[in-house]
């Protein structure tokens, strides 16, 4: 049974979503800086090229720019609400709320990094593969994309209530 | 039924489309509020608040009756009809502060009432049924027909009224009394809908008895006769009244597919409910897949719903637009009975997916049938405007016909239909998948019918004139400024334009004047009274669209653009007699130079010091001053015969003579024959050895128009690509000359690619030949003979010659015609992207295609150099609201063609969308959790 206070946390959650959503409106390149400039690093390091800044990170070698509609941000929204709102249906304590909120949104920022640098460079480098081969046009990486964004935020879905099931049967026993 | 008063309703029925409202009310606002008085700002501000603040407490209370698990209140229902009615009330009472006669219709997309009642009556239907369901419990022994009666009541007693009474009313309509009348009809209409909904809310829930035993003898009026009867008043079968629009006032719904769906949902909904599961799986699925039919209607017909009393009481058959309604709760009720017949056999989910299914059918249909058409059209756009001249295009004549005929259906009746649209919905739908939300001009829809389906041919449009003789240059003043840094010139030409006319009439000035090579615009201004409005360098099509709307509206506008080849046309509206307007063009160019408009010489730069004296090369683009050509070495080239003959589809017939012409003449005139080819030139142009004349003339196929323009610059094209020491001399053969269908008038274009010739031939039916003029718009001449070469400079660089013409002046000449990506790192200066975009330009008109999928770079090109270039056009506009139109069809444009993103050089990694993703994950998450449901255990 759903108790008054979790919808009060849903509908929290939800006002929080949209607020973060209209302020990503606002935001450009350099204030994403936090987000697109790990990405950029690891990218870097797996393909050993050297981005410049031209208000996003230009790759020439793959011609290619990551700016602000790559940064990352719709996925860190999704996977930080989807888990607040798992954590708010297991964890009945107040204090553990409170303490689990932020651990997410901190959890959430590094695994956006990582599952958007994979997503990136899956993207990259099969565009080149298969325009090698011919097979391949425009933007069918914003399909690869949806894949893997899903593959992931489905994988953190499960690991997480499996992680915080554990936990609350070990408290509970 | 009890179903119906959960509150998650009020989201599909309220939340959703009154947000839409909002949002398309607010996207208006933005553009008309600069031309709206304060007043009635203060009424758009009002009345979008209101609406907001009515969509927020309303999602506060939905939710939490959500929450709590409550259904809607009929009192709350009750609220809501009456806050909707006032709502619409007070858009209709205020429709001139909001739409006042200042703000011109070509910058709104509609009525905002209208608008306004389409989305908020599905709330209003939505709370009469709500309240029909509470104030009719389960055990009410209410007859529906004592329901039905109340409700035929309705315009039987406005009937009377205004038969009997009215006529008797002496007292004149005071603006009060007549708001008492509209009280009057709005209750009366509401009761009639209440009446009429219970009546047929009663008939479904009992469905026993003799209604169950006879349904037959109600169901076929509802599901087949009266669709039918409906169609065929609309599509002016049955016009009943005088004037009713043939094409359908509510649409046009005149395509036989309307009526076959008709009958074929009619039938279905009809059959009787048999209890066999195959029977009734398959009665099911078709139900539902002819469900999207019923759906359309009913939503077509809901904001018109208030309106059926008024057409009843006007005429009889306006009851018939009830039958959406009534046959949607029908086709419903059927669906529903199917599903729980059949819920019994097979699971929930299976079924929901069989109807979603079936349900996606027809609108499917439609997107695959609609999204054909485009990529047929777009591949018949190409071949005619964009062509690449190296490819073989096969256009499917039968899928283009329909195509074409839908679009000039759509342009003739888009005033008609109460929607303003032909076919409502489906129109936009069409415009939206089909044309990417643009139009096509009446000239290429004749241009594209003739081409391919040998239509009649289109008349030239004239796309400039000087309507206005009067007006002319009174004075000009130069500043020239040379930039040494750069290397070029920056003059400033002020013009003071005259209206000399004695007539009332407000003027146009309109003119035409020839850059040089080399020279181009970076600025421009117009004075508006007494203020100096700088040009907006805008896309070309979306600022000649917005210039020609101003002109009918009488404002302010001037713009300057590129007609064809280095030519600009220059025009200012409107002139009042003996007005003077100030004007000026900023021009950045190389050398100095004289430009010649409207007979006046201007000087552009004034020292020949600073010429240029060597040739400049940048990226695939070399300028060559006048001085260094001179220097080049003169030649003439060899010429050889290039037939043209007429294989348009009437052609056929004249085979025989337009052979034994050819031969005539060869035996005559014989000029190098191992070069001579001959096209055979209908829709596409086939190319072969004149050698090979008798065979030829048995394979050609005669089709389509004789598409004249496509063969001559296809083969300059490619006598250009070819780099030999000879050129062809072009001589037409056709016996119907005149057809030979010319895009742009003339091939100026093209002038750099054929420097050795102005004219081509005409070989008539006599043998003699007659010459028209290529690059310009003289008149023929008779010619006996084939005119000598022209005189050309040779400039050869490696391996590669390029001719270029003898005339004196400055030279623009292509280095490759393959373009790369702008290379980012070389620094470059205005007048050097200029001379790159003169390039692209140059290469776009060899290869159409390259230059059609580089089109959004060059747009994006000129924008950052500020540089006018063959895309882009400078313009002046009055005031903020048509700049923001202008910024509208402009993004519209940008966006509309597929081949854009084609054009852009870098990639963007982008997310995938946040909704699409976020709805995939919850129906992901919904079906793990159905599943552990259905694994888990019953206790």
């Amino acid at each position: 049974m759903i108790k008054l206070n979790q919808y009060i946390s849903f509908g929290s959650g939800i006002v929080v979503f949209i607020i973060l959503k209209f302020i990503f409106k606002s935001l450009d390149t350099s204030q994403l800086l936090f987000l697109i400039k790990p990405v950029n690093t690891l990218f870097e390091i797996f393909t050993g090229s050297n981005g410049m800044y031209v208000n996003g990170f230009y790759h020439p070698s793959f011609d290619i720019i990551i700016d602000r509609s790559c940064s990352g941000y719709n996925f860190w929204l999704i996977s930080f609400i989807m888990l607040s709102f798992l954590l708010t249906s297991h964890v009945r304590r107040t204090s553990l709320l409170i303490a689990g909120i932020p651990t997410v949104f901190l959890c959430t920022y590094l695994l956006t990094i990582l599952v958007n640098s994979s997503r990136i460079l899956v993207a990259v480098f099969s565009k080149r593969f298969f325009r090698m081969e011919g097979l391949l046009d425009g933007n069918i990486h914003q399909l690869q994309g949806s894949f893997i964004y899903l593959f992931f935020l489905v994988l953190i879905y499960f690991a997480s209530e499996r992680i915080i099931k554990k936990i609350n049967y070990e408290k509970i026993y | 039924m009890k179903k119906f008063t959960d509150a998650r309703w009020l989201f599909a029925v309220h939340t959703l489309p009154v947000s839409g409202l909002l949002f398309l009310l607010i996207r208006e606002y933005a553009v008309v509020k600069h031309l709206l008085i304060p007043d009635d700002k203060e009424l758009w501000v009002a009345y979008i608040s209101v609406l907001a603040l009515i969509t927020v407490l309303q999602v506060i209370y939905a939710t939490y009756l959500v929450i709590c698990r409550q259904k809607i209140h009929w009192l709350y229902a009750t609220l809501l009809l009456v806050l909707h009615i006032g709502v619409l009330w007070f858009a209709g009472s205020k429709m001139e502060s909001l739409h006042p006669d200042t703000v011109p219709a070509w910058m709104t997309s509609g009525s905002p009432f209208l608008y306004s009642g389409a989305f908020l009556m599905p709330v209003m239907a939505y709370a009469l049924f709500v309240m029909v369901l509470h104030l009719t419990p389960l055990d009410s022994r209410s007859k529906p027909w004592k329901n039905f009666l109340v409700a035929i009541a309705v315009p039987l007693a406005w009937y009377l009224f205004t038969q009997l009474l009215m006529p008797l009313w002496h007292y004149g309509f005071g603006s009060g009394k007549m708001h008492v009348m509209i009280v009057f009809a709005v209750m009366s209409t509401i009761l009639f809908l209440f009446f009429l909904i219970r009546g047929l809310y009663l008939i479904l829930r009992r469905q026993s008895g003799r209604l169950r035993r006879y349904h037959l003898i109600w169901e076929i009026p509802i599901a087949v006769i009266f669709p039918l009867l409906g169609l065929s008043i609309n599509n002016g079968h049955f016009a009943p009244m005088q004037g009713w629009a043939e094409s359908g006032i509510f649409g046009n719904f005149g395509s036989p597919v309307f009526y076959i769906l008709a009958i074929a949902n009619g039938i279905l909904v009809c059959l009787p409910q048999l209890q066999n599961a195959r029977y009734r799986l398959a009665l099911f699925i078709c139900r539902s897949a002819t469900f999207a039919y019923t759906l359309y209607f009913f939503i077509v017909f809901l904001p018109f719903l208030p309106l059926s009393v008024i057409a009843i009481i006007a005429f009889g058959a306006g009851f018939l637009m009830l039958t959406p309604l009534v046959l949607f709760a029908i086709h419903v009720q059927k669906l529903r009975q199917d599903y729980q017949y059949l819920k019994h056999r097979l699971s929930a989910t299976t079924l929901a997916v069989l109807a979603f299914v079936a349900f996606l059918i027809i609108p499917s249909g439609i997107t695959i049938s609609y999204l054909h058409k485009r990529s047929v059209l777009h591949n018949a756009l190409e071949y005619v405007y964009a062509p690449d001249f190296k490819k073989k295009y096969n256009i499917d004549l039968a899928s283009f016909g329909s195509t074409i005929e839908i679009i000039k259906h759509h342009k003739d009746e888009r005033a008609n239909s109460m929607y303003n649209t032909p076919v409502p919905f489906l129109s936009g739908y069409f415009n939206w998948i089909v044309l990417d939300n643009l139009t096509l001009s009446d000239q290429k829809i004749n241009q594209l019918d003739y081409v391919f389906r040998g239509g009649p041919l289109p008349e030239q449009v004239v796309t400039f004139n000087n309507p206005d003789t009067e007006i002319k240059i009174s004075g000009t003043k130069t500043e020239s400024v040379y930039d040494t840094a750069n290397g070029v010139w920056e003059t400033w030409v002020h013009f003071n334009l005259k209206n000399q006319s004695q007539n009332e009439m407000m003027g146009e000035y309109a003119t035409q004047f020839q850059l040089p090579n080399g020279c181009f615009i970076s600025d421009y201004y117009l004075y508006v009274g007494n203020k100096k409005e700088m040009g907006l360098l805008a896309e070309k099509r979306a600022a000649k669209w917005v210039y020609s709307n101003i002109l009918s509206e009488n404002r302010d506008p001037g713009i300057l653009f590129y007609s064809s080849n280095n030519r600009i046309n220059f025009r200012v509206f409107p002139f009042s007699r003996n007005e003077l307007r100030r004007t000026g063009i900023r021009f950045v160019h190389k050398e100095p130079a004289v430009i010649s408009i409207d007979s006046q010489k201007v000087q552009l730069g004034s020292s020949v010091a600073e010429n240029s004296q060597q040739a400049v090369h940048i990226q695939n683009v070399t300028y060559i001053p006048a001085s260094v050509k001179t220097s080049l070495q003169k030649i003439k080239r060899k010429s050889y015969y290039h037939f043209i003959a007429d294989a348009s589809f009437s052609a056929a017939k004249h085979q025989t003579e337009t052979k034994k012409l050819i031969t005539q003449f060869l035996a005559k005139n014989r000029l190098n024959d191992e070069a001579a080819v001959i096209s055979f030139v209908g829709t596409y142009a086939h190319t072969v050895p004149l050698q090979h004349i008798n065979e030829a003339f048995r394979n050609v196929t005669y089709k389509g128009g004789f598409f004249l323009d496509r063969a001559l610059k296809q083969s300059i094209a490619a006598s250009y690509f070819s780099n030999e020491d000879r050129y062809p001399v072009f001589i037409v053969v056709s016996n119907q000359f005149e057809n030979g269908m010319i895009l742009n008038h003339d091939f100026s274009e093209l002038r750099f690619a054929y420097p050795d010739a102005d004219v081509f031939y005409e070989l008539k039916d006599n043998g003699e030949l007659l010459s028209h003029a290529l690059f310009g718009r003289e008149k023929e001449s008779d010619k006996n003979s084939i005119a000598q070469a022209k005189t050309v400079h040779l400039y050869a660089d490696g391996k590669r010659k390029v001719y270029i013409p003898d005339d004196g002046a400055a030279s623009v000449i292509l280095n490759s015609s393959v373009f790369q990506p702008t290379d980012m790192a070389t620094p470059v200066n205005g007048w050097q992207t200029g001379l790159i975009m003169q390039g692209k330009w140059m290469a776009a008109q060899l290869s159409p295609h390259q230059g059609d999928a580089d089109w959004l770079n060059g747009v994006k090109q000129s924008f950052q150099s500020k540089i006018m270039s063959p895309s882009t056009a400078f313009i002046v506009v009055e005031n903020e609201a048509q700049k923001g139109v202008l910024l509208r069809k402009q993004a519209a444009i940008l966006n509309g063609n597929p081949s854009l993103d084609a054009g852009e050089d870098t990639e963007r990694m982008s997310e995938p969308g946040l909704f699409v993703m976020i709805v995939l994950l919850v129906l992901i998450l919904l079906a793990r959790h159905r599943s552990r449901q259905k694994l888990r255990p019953r206790l």
